[in-house]
């Protein structure tokens, strides 16, 4: 179809409009309300343009292309048009910028240099709008909203969560909620991004500092497995907030609360300092020079004294895909084989017929052109937030999400079915006169509460003679953030690099803490809350005669069980790189530099396998030899058959607190991040049965 | 007045009453239609060729209008928009009150034509005490003598009629925020296109017409061809009621052939209070331009005429002012309903409709300047033909139509901080 902007021709498509033909040809239409991700309300009135043979300007977010039609964006007309919408835009919003967090990215800012006057017309009162605390993430300033109602669509169309809505008519119309404190959905801190103005701000990152002051450097999510892209925006070398990094295949322009706000937990004060040894009893700071020797005596002797199959080596699955690799490179390389990065898990019979690696079986993209999604084990909503959207406007599209879960847990999109699974009866509950298919593609997601389920491998083994039967694909959700780079480096006790057989097969994770053997490596872990049971890990470290701790934060655990700590940096402070569910490998730099005695993990990894002369390795070296094993891998697996595992009978289990966690339980930065757990205490707070509760407190009862 | 459309059963012994209603050959037309099975072109073209006009406002031809509904199978409504709330316009209420079975018959013969299954009337929020339940008894009348219902007349037809009220809100009688509202939303217009013939109520095509438009519908079918156009005199088509009020000495509803002289309105109204001069007239709701009295009164009350003295018909609510009224008191006092009245959707309207009346009272209270008044004219500019409905046309247009017509009265009101009639 052929088109003339500012008499130039342009070929487009039909169903375009005019807003969407002019970004992609790179001509500028001022806009408020209009968001490529939200539903076109065309209210602003900012966008209207003039049109040939049309009497008035319009908008140019709701009007359709036609044949031949001649659209100008600078004619006088187009501009009276929009000098005006200016004009009303601003008659009532405060003119204090320099005191306003939105300055220096503010849309009505830089509009208004364009379009508006130099000085108001407008000589009556302003509009004033009383605030409310609508939630711990989110401040408000809403005398400055401009009810563009980009917030309310959000709530309405993407995160299917009504939070905020628009109250009363006229020039009294205001965005609110009904109940203080009341926006508390994991993807509430989108709204921050979406409103164009200074209405609705970051709180925690509130005055500290002025946007034009900020450095931006991207990042990947380190707490969950879809691997959102995440701009963090840092002030004097500390990362003051994060917000989302365009990537229409990941995480489009979201970004999940937990992602937003877990940076804080770098900051948190349980973060070490400087390396610490055992004297006397007594855990004393020593210098960093002398750390990886002494580490490597420690190894070494251990394995001199106790025998390589006596030694217990575990990572956690979030880290960066260069310690995964250089971990395993020093303790394979040393013989060890009791390494595992599985900590959560506790039942591995599964573990021959797993797959290369787990992944979703699918492009997070293309989640939509399944007909069917059956998840097991899964609460999209507080593990994997950012998902939560995608299946949303799938739900929305064709497909029927099913929903199996151990206890009665709520989505944002709508499900189809949901229904209470046990662990002995998953076999006789996936039966196709269970479940009410539609025809078409279907995708089973198998949720990291199955794997943290003493009876996982019988529940994947149902799980995969199920999806034989119906020929669907099987997909997977991680616990961690990079546990697929855990299965393809050779973080488990079974697997090498590239995920070719060990000859000899090692302890798993379980088997080494219930094995109480007299050494341990623990690396990047939380005694406390990453592993299955915390009192089995307890008495494994109690009894254990050496215990090395590769952490950034020390635990009362650790306190009382290391030998040795040494603190490694964050994801935050280091090179690093993951693997995503669908296999994305992204790689980032260091968003801070660490503090002085704080050094990247891979890097003091590095040093104790250079003392034992297995290697020398810099960033590039070693991402290319990730790269080499990773080559020609399919991480779309047409069909993964775990059908004929050899399994151990099932263990009676009630279902623990630990099986599902909440969003800011999910691993230790995030446990750490102050804003998030504050979220978390609200909500609670504000669920339905304790409000329920406050009620039949308030109220007397009248039947007495 | 020979010739009675809506007004038919107005002034008659239990108007409102089935038996009253069929005394005057009431259902006749939707029996005939059901008995004969009448093709729905032929409805349509019937309706088409009366050159009914919707009598709401816009005076959009109603046969043309429904012509625009898809001739596919499907879900489809019809919605009779009764949320009269036009300031000045009084005449759905009545009809409502004393002739709700013609709105009944009508609304049936246009669902039949459309090929709706199910119809809405939408009252204003304010109807409740009365209209509300009067409409209500007249829909269970026709539903107990199966004129409504399934299987009309053991005809296989089926059309549902369900009366519903608003909560109070002028916006609604915007036909798109009137569907939303019957949704359940918020009463805010939608975006068109899509226009609700093609996309309307739950995304399925739908045709609104006026409450005044649906109850003409039963006699224009019931007569023969042509019957419709002949009943307007000096070369116009067709009846329009119209709501006299202001400085009349009887105001009220007048149901006249269109065309006639606003002079002889004016007499059936009873004259001008107290024998004042008139000075102007709004003639067609309180949304259009404001006439000058002696212009008016050589205008005939029909869509053409009135447009060429600069006004529009609209709804057809007459409001007299005569020579004692304070026009600035009176574009005030429509400012303020428009502001408190705006959705607050769309920016120039929530915001424009606000400044107008802080200026406006501004210069009420003796504190205005010249450079208000061209303040004024440049914002309702400003508002005009950027907004996504009419409410932001119907609120500009009242302000530039004063000014123009008054300037002088603005202008002393202004300098002597008084106003010029008082």
């Amino acid at each position: 179809m052929k088109v003339f902007v500012n008499n130039k021709e342009y070929s487009a498509e039909p169903e375009d409009t005019i807003i969407e033909l002019c970004d992609k040809i790179g001509v500028h239409i001022p806009r408020f309300c209009y968001h490529k991700h939200l539903s076109v309300v065309a209210s602003c009135r900012m966008c209207l343009v003039d049109i040939e043979g049309v009497k008035h300007s319009q908008p140019a977010c709701s009007t359709p292309l036609r044949e031949d039609m001649r659209i100008s964006t600078k004619s006088e007309k187009t501009k009276v048009a929009q000098k005006s919408s200016m004009e009303f835009l601003l008659i009532n919003h405060p003119l204090d910028c320099p005191i306003c967090d939105q300055a220096g990215e503010c849309e009505l800012q830089d509009i208004s240099l364009e379009h508006g006057d130099d000085h108001s017309r407008y000589m009556q009162f302003k509009r004033v709008v009383i605030d409310k605390d609508i939630s711990p993430l989110i401040s408000t300033d809403m005398t400055r909203c401009i009810h563009c109602s980009r917030c309310v669509r959000f709530g309405e169309e993407i995160s299917n969560v009504k939070e905020l809505g628009l109250l009363n008519r006229g020039e009294d119309m205001k965005i609110d909620v009904f109940i203080e404190s009341s926006v508390s959905s994991e993807l509430s801190g989108n709204m921050i991004d979406l409103c164009p103005v200074g209405a609705l701000n970051n709180k925690p990152y509130r005055y500290t500092a002025r946007t034009w002051d900020l450095r931006q450097i991207c990042g990947i999510s380190p707490h969950d497995c879809i691997g959102s892209n995440i701009n963090y925006h840092t002030y004097n070398n500390k990362i003051v907030r994060a917000v989302p990094s365009e990537n229409p295949d990941i995480n489009q322009t979201w970004l999940s609360d937990r992602d937003r706000f877990g940076y804080e937990g770098i900051y948190s004060e349980d973060r070490i300092k400087k390396s610490q040894m055992r004297v006397d009893g007594k855990l004393v700071e020593i210098d960093f020079d002398s750390i990886p020797s002494q580490v490597n005596n420690l190894i070494n002797n251990n394995i001199k004294k106790h025998g390589k199959e006596k030694i217990g080596c575990l990572i956690s699955g979030q880290s960066t895909s260069e310690e995964l690799f250089m971990f395993q490179k020093i303790f394979k390389g040393l013989g060890v084989s009791n390494i595992d990065h599985r900590t959560k898990e506790s039942n591995f019979d599964y573990q021959k017929n797993y797959p290369l690696m787990p992944s979703l079986g699918c492009n997070l993209k293309d989640l939509d052109e399944y007909e069917n999604i059956i998840l097991i084990g899964v609460n999209i909503k507080t593990e994997y937030p950012v998902l939560s959207i995608r299946l949303n406007l799938a739900t929305k599209n064709k497909t029927r999400v099913h929903s199996f879960n151990f206890k009665s847990l709520d989505e944002n999109f709508d499900l189809h079915c949901k229904k209470i699974i046990d662990h002995s009866n998953i076999e006789s509950f996936l039966n196709i006169n269970n479940i009410e298919l539609d025809q078409g593609k279907t995708l089973i997601i198998i949720g990291p509460s199955v794997s943290r389920s003493p009876n996982q491998s019988n529940i994947l083994k149902s799980i995969s003679k199920f999806s034989l039967l119906i020929d669907a694909k099987i997909g997977f959700l991680t616990e961690s953030c990079n546990s697929t780079s855990g299965w393809l480096l050779g973080n488990v006790p079974h697997r090498e690099l590239g995920g070719n057989q060990s000859s000899i097969i090692g302890k798993n994770s379980y088997q080494m803490i219930t094995n109480k053997l007299p050494s341990y490596i623990l690396y990047n872990l939380d005694p406390e809350f990453d592993f299955f049971d915390k009192s089995l890990v307890e008495n494994a470290l109690e009894s254990s005669e050496c215990n090395i701790f590769f952490t950034s934060y020390i635990t009362p655990m650790i306190e009382k069980y290391a030998h040795i700590i040494i603190p490694i940096t964050t994801f935050a402070e280091a090179d690093g790189s993951y693997i995503n569910i669908e296999g994305t490998y992204q790689t980032f730099r260091p968003i801070v530099q660490p503090s002085k005695n704080i050094y990247e993990g891979w890097s003091i990894l590095n040093k104790i396998l250079k003392l034992n002369n297995l290697g020398d390795y810099s960033v590039t070296n070693i991402r290319d030899e990730l790269k080499k094993s990773l080559e020609g891998l399919d991480f779309n697996i047409p069909n993964i058959d775990m059908s004929n595992i050899n399994t151990s009978p099932y263990i009676e289990n009630k279902i623990s607190k630990e099986s599902y966690r909440e969003t800011n339980q999910t691993d230790l930065i995030v446990r750490r991040s102050e804003s998030l757990n504050q979220a978390t205490k609200i909500k609670n707070k504000l669920s339905y049965k304790n409000m329920n509760n406050e009620f039949k407190k308030s109220h007397i009862d009248i039947t007495k | 007045m020979i010739n009675k459309l809506c007004t038919e059963t107005f002034g008659l012994k239990n108007p409102d009453s089935l038996k009253t209603y069929m005394d005057k050959q009431g259902y006749q037309a939707w029996k005939n239609i059901i008995i004969e099975q009448t093709p729905k072109s032929k409805i349509i073209e019937k309706i088409k060729e009366s050159g009914l006009r919707g009598k709401g406002g816009a005076g959009f031809l109603t046969g043309l209008k429904w012509s625009f509904i898809p001739l596919l199978d499907g879900q489809k409504y019809l919605v009779c928009n009764s949320d009269e709330s036009e300031p000045g316009t009084c005449k759905d209420r009545d009809i409502l009150r004393y002739n709700p079975h013609s709105i009944i018959e009508g609304m049936l013969i246009a669902s039949y034509a459309i090929g709706a299954s199910v119809a809405y009337n939408y009252l204003r929020g304010e109807f409740i005490d009365e209209q509300w339940k009067v409409f209500n008894h007249a829909l269970s009348e026709a539903y107990n003598a199966k004129l409504i219902g399934k299987n009309i007349l053991s005809s296989n037809i089926t059309i549902d009629i369900h009366a519903l009220i608003g909560a109070g809100a002028y916006i609604v009688g915007e036909e798109t925020a009137m569907l939303e509202s019957i949704e359940g939303k918020r009463g805010m217009p939608r975006i068109k296109p899509p226009f609700p013939a093609i996309k309307g109520l739950y995304g399925k095509p739908t045709i609104i017409n006026n409450t005044e438009t649906l109850a003409s519908i039963p006699k224009i079918m019931l007569n023969k061809p042509g019957w419709y156009k002949s009943l307007g005199v000096n070369d116009t088509e067709g009846m329009k009621i119209f709501s006299m009020s202001g400085h009349v000495n009887n105001p009220g509803n007048f149901e006249i052939a269109l065309g006639t002289p606003f002079s002889e309105l004016l007499n059936l109204a009873g004259g001008m209070w107290n024998g004042k001069n008139i000075k102007a007239v709004i003639p067609g709701g309180s949304s259009v331009p404001v006439v000058k009295g002696d212009i008016m009164m050589q205008v005939n009350m029909d869509y053409d005429s009135i447009s060429e003295a600069g006004s529009m018909l609209g709804s057809g609510g007459v409001i007299v002012m005569d020579e004692s009224t304070c026009m600035v008191s009176v574009l005030q006092r429509i400012s303020r309903f428009y502001y408190s009245e705006s959705c607050g959707q769309c920016t120039p309207c929530r915001e424009g409709t606000g400044w107008l009346y802080k200026i406006l009272t501004h210069i009420i209270l003796g504190k205005g300047t010249q450079n208000d008044l061209h303040q004024l004219e440049r914002i309702a500019t400003q508002i005009e033909g950027h907004c996504i409905c009419a409410l932001g046309d119907a609120a500009a247009m009242p302000v530039r139509s004063f000014l123009k017509n008054f300037w002088s009265e603005f202008e002393y009101y202004v300098d002597k901080k008084e106003s010029m009639v008082s």
